[in-house]
């Protein structure tokens, strides 16, 4: 009867990861496809007038700086940093001139209701866009009530994304740290 | 071969694989359908939300199943290490390890507060509603859990 329980109990774990394995596999190349044209669509509304983008290697020393890719108009910055509930990583148009063209909170596991209006505040998403320099609540930007923590960290993002642009040489592709 | 199948340890396997697989396929079709969703963290309040569905559904299936602690530990150790990995939730074997120890330990403490308020109603003049009884009771656990937020993997 033991035997009998565990073999029943085993088969339907594994019948379970079978599925969810042949699933993944069928579903990867669409997934790939499908992820592949949002970044497309998303990098080219965050940084309008251009449309090809070229990953290139971060070797700047802001640890916020995760990934950097260049544009016919300026730079997509991907930032991760610290939130109130875990890290909110973010991409951040930033054109030539070093202004912020768009920016968008690609993930993060803030609090439903509070943190998690960043995804969708408009309001408080536009206060960056047009600005240069270094971002900061409660000079200029106006924080998601009761999301502070929250609204400093996207701050902090757009602040590392200019610093990345606003230090490089534009004419050369290369910024002063070697990127 | 019935009798086997709802023992305690066949009951919770079931139960949680049918659970897992619902929620990994649809956590699958979501990042491949909508490449920017983000989906929820595997926090404590994600892992009890399925150890609740999954015990909930076992008591409507199968009815009040007591289980050794032990065997229900393991049973959540497992089911949610290696199908979170299936899945493609967790992407190692070192992170699908630490979601197994965590969720079986959550599917244990689940089990024992929601059984433990269903024998406490079960006496009650609501006793006679140990379905309803179990649906509301794993909402109010869940929305307990909310407090552990941000403890995860």
């Amino acid at each position: 009867m033991k035997v009998k329980e565990l073999l029943v109990s085993a088969g339907s774990l594994l019948l379970a990861g079978l599925i969810l394995v042949a699933a993944g596999n069928i579903l990867a190349p669409t997934a790939a496809a499908n992820a592949a044209a949002e970044q497309q669509e998303t990098m080219e509304t965050l940084l309008p007038g251009s449309t090809v983008f070229t990953q290139e290697a971060d070797t700047g020393t802001d640890a916020n700086i995760t990934a950097v890719w260049k544009g016919e108009g300026g730079w997509i910055i991907e930032t991760t940093v610290d939130g109130y509930a875990g890290p909110i990583r973010q991409w951040t148009g930033v054109d030539m001139d070093g202004q912020v063209t768009g920016l968008v909170v690609r993930d993060m596991e803030e609090t439903f209701g509070l943190g998690r209006n960043a995804l969708t505040d408009i309001g408080f998403l536009a206060q960056f866009v047009g600005t240069s320099g270094e971002a900061e609540v409660g000079n200029g930007v106006d924080a998601i009530t009761g999301a502070t923590v929250t609204s400093r960290a996207i701050a902090r993002g757009v602040s590392s994304a200019c610093g990345y642009v606003t230090g490089a040489d534009v004419t050369t592709s290369a910024t002063e740290w070697g990127g | 071969m019935k009798q086997v199948i709802r023992s305690p340890l066949c009951t919770a396997s079931i139960c949680l694989s049918a659970v897992l697989l619902a929620a990994g396929l649809a956590a699958q079709i979501a990042a491949a359908m909508v490449p920017n969703v983000i989906l929820p963290p595997l926090d404590i309040p994600t892992l009890a939300a399925l150890s609740l569905l999954a015990l909930v559904l076992e008591v409507i299936l199968f009815g009040e199943e007591h289980r050794f602690w032990a065997t229900s530990l393991i049973v959540g150790a497992v089911a949610f290490g290696v199908l979170s990995l299936c899945a493609g939730i967790v992407p190692t074997a070192l992170e699908a390890l630490r979601a197994g120890i965590l969720g079986g330990a959550v599917f244990l403490v689940c089990e024992v507060l929601l059984h433990s308020i269903l024998d406490r109603l079960s006496s009650g003049a609501v006793g006679k509603y140990r379905k309803s009884m179990a649906v509301l009771s794993a909402l109010l656990l869940w929305l307990a859990a909310q407090i552990l937020m941000s403890i995860g993997l």
